[in-house]
């Protein structure tokens, strides 16, 4: 007999899930069971008997007989012990005997500690992490600075900077380039960095492979982790392998490990040593280098910019050739990365902020709420002796719970929206490391999920008062009394005050995001599809081979199906232009010259891309590389330059260096396009024929009509293939895509505002109803009271309707008054809308008390319908 | 004190009587499946007899260790005074209400 045994596995169970009470006479009983089936039914129904049997028994001790058996409620010995075992059983049963309310707090609670701790994790990792940089606050970006816009470097100012410069300890120069890359599959395009050699040791990175190259190692190449794992398969042998980049072999003495980020030109994927020599023999006005510094140890940030007014001062003497305005400026590292998306983060974070506290305020409500429905227990409980002490200590340890739990499925959204935000970086931190959820971020989630739990365990104490023997006598209504009554309306009225801040501001960021939409762009991006290739190698030194090439590829691409026009330039409208000096012929010798972005393209190039010539004539064909040189410039090119209007025929020299050698005649006026994108301000620009200026890389945009072919993109780069199967392209962009890219942000925050906004008016107008619903309910004597003196029934809703509209409004003026101010804080986001539009606050303010009518209206329905003899005789 | 006994709580009370010396879990489990024709698990009877106990209406005793209960002992049980007053009240109040009804329960 002995030795058969019940399953071992079930017996454990049974061992850990009973109590010691419980356990050995239960474990006996089905052991001897358990022999028994066996000798009748053998082993298999034995098995099955004991499972069966120790589930139903384990069910049977631990949960149906504990409900009976549970002490907590009736054990009021004042001496008592009280386990935590005690106070945690009951805490987390909440969820099973008020699922509602367990749900509601959790799920609201969740929601802002998820939100909030995503927008701390981003906001964090853009103003307060260290930079992933050794020492990163040390380092600053140096710029030229040219009417306030900030531009690169001159080769020949980096180099009278390096060395010379007491404040700034060390100077990198980084030179990106896009390049061809050549290996046995074909060709593509990738992004090269030309360094100097201080860049690796001012950042404090090294190769995780390999090493760096040495002085005098001019054909090194150290590669990004991608390239190595993308293009090289992560293959283990890479050191010392060579590579092939624009025709000139190289060879690979490191790989950056994969969490080196760099600041600039995050997907470069080749760091390769700057030329100097060959940058130096470019002339001083061509701005090519991205330069960073190190601060000295003891340089402050003003000993920089002290140091580079001296400097600018005496560049401006020794080359009488700068813009006047030309100064070099110094700006931390992290203003640079962060800059621009500094209002949208600060936007996103407040209203996180708001989330969080209209949270707080609406499971304020929810508690109060409870504690007037728990009420009557408590006061039988505190009538049989239980302490004050411990009633209390009970329910901080039921908030306490419910707030752990919300607090945990609040990093559990946090961590999915991080993962989502991380998807869209690029358009807001891209050149921050990549967001992550960390420890701090947790512990500041639950702590404060924790305080808020506090605020709602503590608010409803205060108000609601427990007294045994008033609440006893009195009947046992879910109702409250006035305290109770005049707290929840506060709550509510808070709640509608910061959902009409949150409402404003996303209605702000809306109508900006419709705005830009709606914004003229100057040229008709329907259809537009657009590539770029880089025209590598000694085949294409030449004008003639660069213009031969253009032709060809745009005869071919003319004949792809659907294509109806096609054109060609160096640098796209929506990628931008080169920056250059402008100089005027016949301007006075001193005046201050300016400095114009400049494209080259072909001819009827303004035709072509659907813009716009106001005066004078389009660029032509016969614009060649032996007629006098022309030039389209922009409207706001053409009114800033020459204010009387006659720009038309002028005379203009538009390059870097001393003008004088070769003249323009401006010979056409055309109206201004986003040329930069839609959030850009319009820059002056001025473009020439690709015949007359033209340089090795080409942008091929076709327009397509009412058809446009599935393989459009395949079919283009067939096309450039077919003329030289050498070159690579780079991705295929749609006019579309690139225009939305352009309003990413905006939208981004809009979305965010929207759904936080969205939010917060569930939140409050599910408070406001429950307030009213209580309030009704409290007046229902007094309704009855008035029905039977003769009020009318209308009468009756409208007083229900009424206190909605009180309360909404009374909200609503703190709403209206924060907003006021606070819209400020998001203003440089706003495009084309005021930050105090009064179109957004009243359709905010008017939608928020039409949903308080609503929220009001189910109430004031079974107001109205108040049987008076009912209601009087039921008191 | 007039407390009353659910329907589980009397047929355990019966048994516990009717085996007399020799009523502990696994006994009783059989009682109570071959006369009241009830299949319920140990832990439903360990509970029950718990609430009795803690109302004071059976007592306990533990036996020696067996082998054929892996080395535990048996719990015996029997009725208190109490129990039994208990048990006899409500037994009364069930026949009282019966009376005349016999023939017609028979039927059914």
């Amino acid at each position: 007999m002995s030795t058969v045994r019940p399953p071992h596995l079930a017996e454990r169970l049974l061992q850990s899930l009973l109590d010691e009470r419980s356990r050995d006479v239960v474990v006996g009983d089905l052991h001897e069971g358990f022999h028994a089936v066996h000798e009748r039914r053998g082993a298999a129904a034995a098995a099955r008997w004991y499972w069966s049997q120790a589930i139903q028994s384990v069910f049977a001790c631990r949960i149906s007989g504990r409900r009976q058996a549970d002490a907590r409620q009736f054990d009021f010995e004042p001496v008592a012990r009280v386990s935590a075992r005690d106070l945690l059983r009951p805490a987390f049963r909440q969820f099973r005997d008020r699922p509602l309310y367990a749900a509601a707090s959790c799920g609201t609670l969740a929601l802002a500690i998820g939100v909030a701790c995503a927008s701390l994790t981003i906001v964090k990792s853009a103003f307060i992490d260290p930079l992933p940089y050794r020492d990163g606050h040390e380092l600053v970006s140096l710029l030229t600075s040219v009417d306030g816009a900030t531009s690169a470097v001159s080769t020949h100012v980096f180099e009278e900077l390096r060395g010379n410069a007491p404040p700034l300890a060390q100077l990198a120069g980084i030179r990106p380039t896009s390049a061809t890359y050549t290996n046995a599959d074909g060709t593509s395009n990738i992004l090269v960095s030309g360094v100097t050699s201080e860049y690796f040791s001012l950042l404090g990175v090294s190769p995780v492979q390999g090493r760096l190259w040495l002085p005098d190692e001019t054909s090194a190449t150290i590669v990004s982790d991608r390239f190595w794992r993308e293009q090289l398969s992560g293959a283990g042998d890479v050191i010392g392998r060579a590579m092939v980049v624009d025709g000139r072999a190289r060879t690979i003495v490191g790989v950056m490990p994969a969490q080196f980020v760099p600041p600039y030109f995050t997907n470069t994927d080749a760091w390769l040593p700057a030329d100097m020599p060959a940058l130096l023999s470019d002339i001083r006005t061509r701005r090519v280098l991205t330069v960073l510094a190190r601060r000295a140890p003891h340089a402050s940030q003003q000993d920089v910019e002290a140091f580079l007014a001296v400097f600018s001062r005496q560049q401006q003497d020794r080359f009488p050739e700068l813009q006047r305005s030309q100064t070099w400026v110094a700006r931390p590292l992290r203003d640079e990365l962060v800059g621009s998306a500094r209002p949208a983060l600060m936007a996103i974070a407040a209203a996180a902020l708001l989330l969080l506290m209209i949270v707080a305020t609406n499971l304020a409500g929810l508690s109060t709420a409870q504690a007037v429905a728990a009420r009557h227990q408590m006061a039988v409980r505190a009538a049989l002796g239980a302490t004050r002490a411990r009633l209390f200590v009970e329910q901080l340890v039921d908030t306490f719970v419910l707030s752990l739990v919300g607090s945990l499925a609040g990093i559990w959204i946090a961590y999915g929206l991080i993962t989502v935000a991380a998807r869209y970086q690029q358009f807001f931190l891209g050149r921050i490391a990549p967001f992550s959820l960390d420890l701090p971020t947790i512990f500041a989630g639950i702590a404060t999920g924790f305080l808020i739990g506090l605020f709602s365990a503590l608010l409803p104490r205060s108000v609601v008062r427990v007294v045994a023997n008033d609440t006893l006598r009195s009947s046992r209504s879910t109702t409250g009394d006035a305290g109770v009554t005049a707290t929840r309306s506060a709550l509510v009225a808070a709640q509608v005050a910061i959902a009409l801040v949150m409402l404003v501001g996303a209605g702000l960021l809306i109508r900006t995001v419709q705005h830009l939409s709606q914004r003229e762009l100057g040229f008709d991006p329907s259809g537009l599809t657009w590539l770029q290739v880089n025209l590598p190698g000694a085949r294409y030194r030449t004008t003639e081979a660069q213009l031969q090439f253009e032709r060809d590829v745009l005869e071919r691409v003319r004949q792809i199906p659907g294509v109806t026009a096609a054109t060609a330039s160096v640098g796209f409208p929506l990628w931008g232009g080169t920056m250059a000096g402008l100089a005027i012929k016949g301007a006075p010798a001193d005046s201050p010259r300016g400095e114009v972005a400049y494209l080259s393209v072909s001819p009827n190039f303004v035709n072509d891309i659907g813009a716009r010539i106001i005066a004078g004539r389009d660029l032509l064909p016969t614009d060649s590389l032996n007629a006098p040189k022309a030039v389209v410039i922009n409207e706001t090119m053409a009114r800033r330059f020459w204010p009387n209007g006659d720009a038309l025929g002028a005379e203009v020299y538009i390059g870097p260096g001393t003008p004088g050698r070769e003249w323009n005649t401006v010979v056409g006026i055309m109206a201004d396009m986003r040329a930069h994108g839609v959030t850009e301000a319009i820059r002056p620009t001025s473009f020439g024929t690709t015949y007359q200026y033209s340089w090795p890389r080409r942008h091929i945009a076709v327009r397509t009509g009412a058809f446009r072919s599935a393989t459009l993109a395949a079919d283009l780069r067939a096309a450039v293939h077919a003329v030289d199967p050498g070159i690579a392209v780079a991705a295929v962009t749609t006019a579309e895509q690139a225009l939305s890219a352009g309003m990413a942000r905006h939208r981004l925050v809009m979305i965010a505002l929207v759904v936080f906004g969205g939010v917060a008016l569930v939140l409050c107008i599910s408070g406001l109803y429950a307030v009213i619903v209580l309030n009704s309910q409290q007046r229902r004597r007094e309704y009855a009271i008035r029905v039977a003196l003769g009020a009318s029934r209308g009468g009756v809703r409208w007083l229900v309707v009424r206190q909605a509209l009180v309360l909404s409004v009374v909200g609503a003026t703190a709403g209206l008054l924060t907003a006021v101010m606070g819209t400020r804080l998001i203003q440089g986001l706003l495009e084309g809308v005021q930050p105090i539009d009064p179109v957004t606050f009243s359709l905010a303010t008017i939608a928020l008390l039409a949903l308080a009518t609503i929220a009001a209206w189910h109430p004031a329905r079974r107001a109205e319908r108040v049987e008076p003899i009912e209601t009087l005789r039921a008191e | 004190m007039a407390e009353n006994l659910g329907d589980f709580e009397q047929l355990v009370m019966l048994a516990v009587m009717r085996l007399d010396e020799d009523a502990y879990g696994t006994s009783i489990r059989e009682e109570l499946k071959a006369r009241a024709e009830r299949e319920v698990s140990p832990g439903a009877i360990f509970t029950t007899l718990e609430r009795l106990e803690s109302r004071g209406l059976v007592t306990s005793r533990y036996g020696e260790p067996t082998p054929e209960r892996g080395g535990r002992s048996k719990r015996f049980y029997k009725l208190s005074a109490e129990g039994r007053r208990s048990l006899a009240r409500s037994l009364r109040a069930v026949r009282r209400l019966m009376q005349g009804l016999e023939p017609k329960l028979e039927r059914s």
